[in-house]
């Protein structure tokens, strides 16, 4: 079952001297029910637009999108039952009330009776683990249970369908990993989710599917898998204490960039049969101390999207 | 409503900075009390109590009351509002009036300072009628808030246009000198106004004497209930506007 659907998406601003700038350019993807997509681009992309469009608060220039099965620009009432929206960073809630009193201001906004809001607050509170700073002032949480009192809002309505952005930007590590697995329950627990992201390693630990954005265009979908398997990244095969002679053997091998350092070898190698061509050679020679370090997203990132902020 | 209501004034209670028109308006009072005295003219403390009490109420709601929409934009709950625009526009009408009833106890206390600390005989002929217009007065600038709320997200000299918001309206609602008594045009621009309306038929009631009551009080509601409906489809169009991105939602 689709729960995200949108086709041809298209947001245009005002840019310099009134001439339109597009936010996004024609955007199309597809999430199944249960699916974690994961948005990556760099600043600017226009991931937010995205979230932004999907969750009603902006309106596309053309192209259509719908959220479990509603048109966000028809039916925005109805998309709004269906999606619950957690930002990432310091702001968005009222740090001078306490966790309870933000979400129960929270729960009357979506329409709530008290007494449903109350029950439902408890069992988030519970679930999340803010039951003992329940009655705190969030001002006084850190990073990580802030963002969990952000992720309670966005739960109180039970959403089918979740758009996180950057929903851990700025947390310390223990309170990531935390994060990380209320989101994979939620996952596990049918809830759909759009995860706007930086974080590459998060978002392969997270993500059933890989979009990315630049300039607002979709430039790749797919899986980890498939998307990595697309990449011509290079293979890194390193080895210690390597003769000098089995060095100069290497260098002669074409399509295998050689480094080597006081007998440290570092190998970059683009196809398969180079790569075993390289092991073998390192094995023949009695080298023991080797590893060969696969392409991850990083490498995927770095080969779809350009650097416009470092390059030299 | 009523956790729209409790979060505004547990907002407003957390933040002590927001009690300070409330608490050094009034002050003004114990300056325009000297004065009186000393021009020997005591018989307009009652009206002179108005005065200060209208200033405080004014002052508090564009400075307090208007910042609820801009507040929300700075603390990022803007965003969040706007998920549910229908409640959210109900919210921020709660939550603007809890902030501008909170000054209706300054009425109080400068009746206290001029009775007990200057000994003027202020009094109150139709008590009743009286509180029946000042509610409606904090009505209509609950109205007047909401407006300079949504005016403070559209504009970008936000803060200039909130300072203008106070000295050229305690003239054109009558709060320091009877509206009357403006030149034209403002005269006829303060006959349109809630608060000159208000203030007139106030400064009458004190003293005993209001002709055609009936009437000018269904006109002042008529006026109040424009003005709550201007602020209010203010607010609205902000919202709407938000969603075609001609506002921004970050502060």
């Amino acid at each position: 079952m689709t729960m995200i659907e949108v086709d041809r998406l298209t947001r245009h601003y005002p840019g310099h001297h009134g001439l339109p700038k597009a936010a996004l350019s024609e955007v199309s993807f597809t999430v199944a029910k249960g699916e974690v997509l994961g948005l990556l681009g760099p600043n600017g992309a226009g991931k937010t637009t995205l979230s932004r469009i999907l969750t009603t608060l902006l309106l596309p220039t053309s192209g259509t999108a719908t959220v479990a099965g509603f048109d966000v620009i028809r039916f925005p009432r109805r998309v709004r039952h269906h999606i619950g929206l957690v930002l990432g960073g310091d702001r968005g809630l009222y740090g001078r009330l306490s966790a309870r009193q933000n979400l129960d201001y929270w729960a009357a906004l979506q329409g709530m009776n008290r007494r449903t809001a109350r029950a439902r607050i408890t069992e988030l509170i519970c679930q999340l683990g803010l039951a003992d700073r329940a009655d705190d002032r969030v001002e006084t949480f850190s990073r990580g249970m802030a963002q969990r009192v952000h992720l309670a809002r966005a739960l109180l309505s039970a959403p089918s369908v979740l758009v996180m952005d950057e929903p851990t930007n700025g947390m310390d590590p223990h309170a990531v990993v935390g994060f990380r697995g209320l989101i994979q329950q939620l996952r596990d627990q049918g809830t759909t989710v759009l995860l706007t992201t930086h974080d590459l390693h998060e978002a392969q630990q997270l993500c059933s599917r890989i979009a990315l954005i630049d300039r607002g265009r979709l430039l790749r979908v797919g899986t980890p898998q498939k998307l990595l398997a697309a990449v011509r990244a290079p293979r890194v095969v390193t080895a210690a204490r390597v003769a000098p002679a089995i060095v100069n053997s290497l260098a002669g091998i074409v399509g295998a960039r050689v480094q080597s350092r006081d007998g440290q070898l570092t190998v970059h190698v683009d196809d398969d049969t180079v790569l075993a061509t390289v092991l073998a050679s390192l094995v023949a020679a009695q080298v023991t101390e080797l590893t060969v370090a696969q392409p991850n997203l990083a490498e995927v990132y770095r080969g779809v999207i350009e650097d416009r902020e470092f390059a030299l | 409503m009523y956790a729209y209501a409790r979060v505004q004034a547990l907002l407003i209670l957390r933040s002590p900075g927001q009690f300070a028109i409330l608490t050094m308006v009034p002050l003004y009072s114990s300056v325009f009390f000297t004065v009186l005295i000393h021009h020997h003219r005591q018989s307009a403390a009652t009206v002179v109590a108005l005065t200060a009490f209208g200033m405080s109420m004014w002052a508090h709601a564009m400075f307090v009351g208007a910042e609820a929409v801009d507040d929300d934009r700075r603390d990022g709950t803007l965003e969040h509002g706007l998920l549910r625009p229908e409640n959210y526009l109900r919210a921020l009408v709660t939550r603007v009036s809890v902030s501008c009833a909170l000054s209706l106890p300054v009425l109080g206390e400068v009746i206290v300072v001029g009775r007990l600390l200057f000994g003027l005989p202020i009094t109150v002929a139709r008590p009743a009628m009286c509180l029946l217009v000042i509610g409606l007065v904090v009505a209509g600038t609950v109205g007047a808030a909401l407006l300079t709320s949504a005016l403070m997200v559209l504009v970008h000299a936000a803060r200039t246009m909130q300072n203008a918001m106070t000295y050229p309206f305690y003239l054109l609602g009558g709060l320091l000198l009877p509206a009357s008594t403006l030149p034209p045009p403002f005269d006829w621009l303060a006959r349109g106004f809630f608060l000159a309306h208000g203030f007139a038929l106030l400064r009458e009631l004190v003293l005993g004497s209001a002709p055609h009551l009936a009437g000018r009080l269904i006109l002042l509601v008529a006026m109040v209930l424009a003005q709550l409906a201007v602020g209010v489809a203010a607010l609205r169009w902000v919202m709407h506007s938000s969603r075609h991105g001609k506002v921004s939602l970050h502060g």
